[in-house]
């Protein structure tokens, strides 16, 4: 390739040590273009509660499925807090869900 | 980190063992009912064989009735053989249902021998035994299925994770070499020290990114590897509908003095005509579109160009024939030294200065194939086209008459700006005055003594009539006095 050649030839005179400039990391509050965390975990949070007030049990394990994507879609420098409380709701609305009630589960259009 | 999820992990199982012992508890308690009712089962099936010898009997005595009948051909005696069979059915049903009371047919009805369908007992009580057992987890086939898909989605997981990672540190890898010539600064993270090794920076699992500085003409590039979704099941569910592949994209942030004034974005169609919309300077600057074959690019490519002479200036031979040898591999290429992000979102957002810009150069590739770590090295030719560009954006310069097209231009959107804001300014002015009307009317409504409010509406007529006959007189007088 002839830009290869191009930067090697050149390759003292490319390099400025004196031109550094630090990564600035985007805007932590801008919107980012992948929503799928923070719509799952929304929706994660209905589920759970929809699980517990209204005793579905079906509810409850949709809660487990969302915050397991929630948290597989989530940005490294998220809060982990929020995965965390979000995992707890969701299971916790599963065990309550079969502690009250140990029968299968039935789903919604039976 | 690890210490957190050590304990997600531990409250998850210390969460479901009452469950899985509790739902054990209920299986057991369900198959104990089933027995005792298997057993109430069984007394059915003996009491209905004890009805059927009934009714043969029953059957036996309507015979002899009418054998009497035919035999003795008279009505007395019809009636009183009636009546009597009548007495002695009855009797005989007594005698029929006497085992009802008797607790001891009931307790060890296993050891009678069962009329006439004996044959029949022993098959039902073995088929039944195993139905129990099967019942009572057959019940429970959904949450086995829940658990099946959570199984599932954690070993798709692990997977689609260390995939990704495979294939961004098998990018870095193939272009540390090229990068390292470069640039004097290559992987920074942004924290205060500088970095000892190269790395890239993992922003989510399935997104990547590294920043490149130190070199001339260009301020820094980031390069973002943007990964398909493989840990995600369900994304990876639904792009068996809508086919998707990884994509890389390469922002090289151009110093202020090193790009001549132009705009120049070019793709395939789809991907030109939401930029077109979505791009604040696109949409401000380049308004026709032309087809790229004209340039010598792939035919299925639109050009979008503030000024003819820069696509054949900017694309000489070179870029031409890195792109052409793959086009698959090319997605879209935004020149603008007049670049300020995407439009805002709503209508009334509409900035009133003109928003701080950059002269920047973004390269936007599709890594073609089922992300092999082959197909990722094969991009290695797009990432020296980037740099190779860099220095041709440096050396390019517009002629006379398209530098003063392109200023004129230039000129014509700032002063949109300023017109844009001037009218809201005049707008906010508007507002202000109507309010402070509304409040003096109000004023003058509150007020009790009438003198006072004859005085004030006075003072309001004169200044309305003022302001109707002659507005510039106002300014006269006050200017006057």
């Amino acid at each position: 390739m002839s830009s290869n050649t191009t930067t090697t030839n050149s390759s003292t005179d490319v390099k400025r040590p004196n031109k550094i400039k630090k990564y600035t990391p985007p805007d932590e509050n801008s919107a980012s273009d992948d929503p799928t965390a923070d719509y799952m975990n929304l929706l994660g949070m209905v589920f759970s509660m929809f699980g517990l007030m209204m005793k579905m049990k079906w509810c409850a394990w949709m809660a487990v499925f969302c915050s397991f994507i929630s948290f597989s879609n989530s940005r490294v420098n998220e809060d982990g807090k929020q995965m965390f409380s979000s995992f707890m709701l969701s299971i916790s609305a599963v065990v309550m869900s079969y502690l009250q009630n140990p029968a299968p589960m039935t789903l919604p259009w039976q | 980190m690890h210490l957190s999820k050590l304990i997600v992990v531990l409250l998850v199982l210390g969460i479901s063992l009452p469950a899985l012992v509790q739902s054990k508890g209920a299986a057991h308690k369900a198959e104990m009912e089933d027995n005792e009712f298997a057993e109430f089962e069984d007394l059915d099936e003996d009491e209905d064989d004890d009805f059927i010898a009934v009714e043969t009997e029953e059957e036996e005595d309507d015979d002899r009735e009418f054998d009497d009948v035919m035999a003795e051909d008279g009505e007395d005696v019809i009636d009183r053989d009636e009546f009597g069979d009548e007495d002695e059915d009855m009797l005989d049903d007594e005698d029929d249902f006497d085992h009802f009371q008797d607790t001891e047919e009931f307790e060890n009805f296993e050891e009678r021998p069962a009329k006439g369908k004996g044959k029949e007992a022993p098959d039902l009580e073995i088929t039944k035994v195993p139905l129990h057992l099967r019942n009572s987890w057959d019940s429970y086939y959904l949450e086995l299925l829940m658990l099946a898909g959570v199984a599932a989605y954690l070993l798709n997981y692990m997977n689609g994770k260390s995939k990704n990672q495979r294939l961004a540190t098998a990018w870095l890898n193939c272009h540390k070499e090229l990068l390292e010539a470069n640039f004097a600064l290559v992987g920074d993270d942004g924290s205060k020290e500088m970095p000892t090794s190269v790395n890239l920076l993992k922003q989510s699992e399935n997104r990547y990114c590294l920043w490149c500085s130190g070199r001339v003409f260009c301020e820094g590039m980031l390069v973002e590897l943007k990964f398909l979704k493989r840990q995600d099941l369900l994304s990876v569910i639904s792009r068996t509908m809508h086919p998707a592949g990884d994509e890389i994209k390469v922002t090289v942030t151009l110093d202020a003095d090193s790009m001549d004034s132009f705009v120049l974005f070019f793709g395939a169609k789809k991907i030109t005509n939401r930029m077109l919309k979505d791009m604040q300077d696109l949409s401000q600057y380049c308004g026709d579109k032309r087809g790229g074959d004209k340039f010598g690019l792939p035919a299925s490519t639109v050009v979008l160009a503030e000024l003819g002479e820069v696509v054949n200036g900017v694309l000489d031979t070179k870029v031409l024939n890195c792109l052409n040898s793959h086009p698959e591999m090319f997605d879209y290429m935004h020149i603008s030294d007049q670049f300020s992000g995407p439009k805002p979102a709503a209508e009334d957002e509409q900035p009133t200065t003109m928003p701080p810009t950059e002269k920047v150069l973004i390269c936007n590739f599709k890594v073609p194939g089922n992300g092999s770590k082959s197909n990722i090295e094969d991009m290695l030719p797009m990432m020296k086209m980037v740099i190779y560009l860099v220095d041709k954006i440096k050396r390019f310069r517009l002629s006379k008459e398209g530098k003063v097209k392109a200023e004129k231009i230039r000129a014509k959107v700032a002063e949109s700006y300023v017109k844009l804001a001037h009218a809201q300014r005049q707008e906010l002015a508007q507002q202000r005055r109507e309010d402070k009307r509304r409040v003096e009317k109000d004023r003058l409504l509150n007020e009790e003594d009438p003198d006072k409010a004859r005085r004030l509406e006075d003072k309001q007529y004169k200044k309305d009539m003022r302001k109707r006959m002659n507005p510039n007189m106002k300014q006269i007088k006050v200017r006057g006095t």
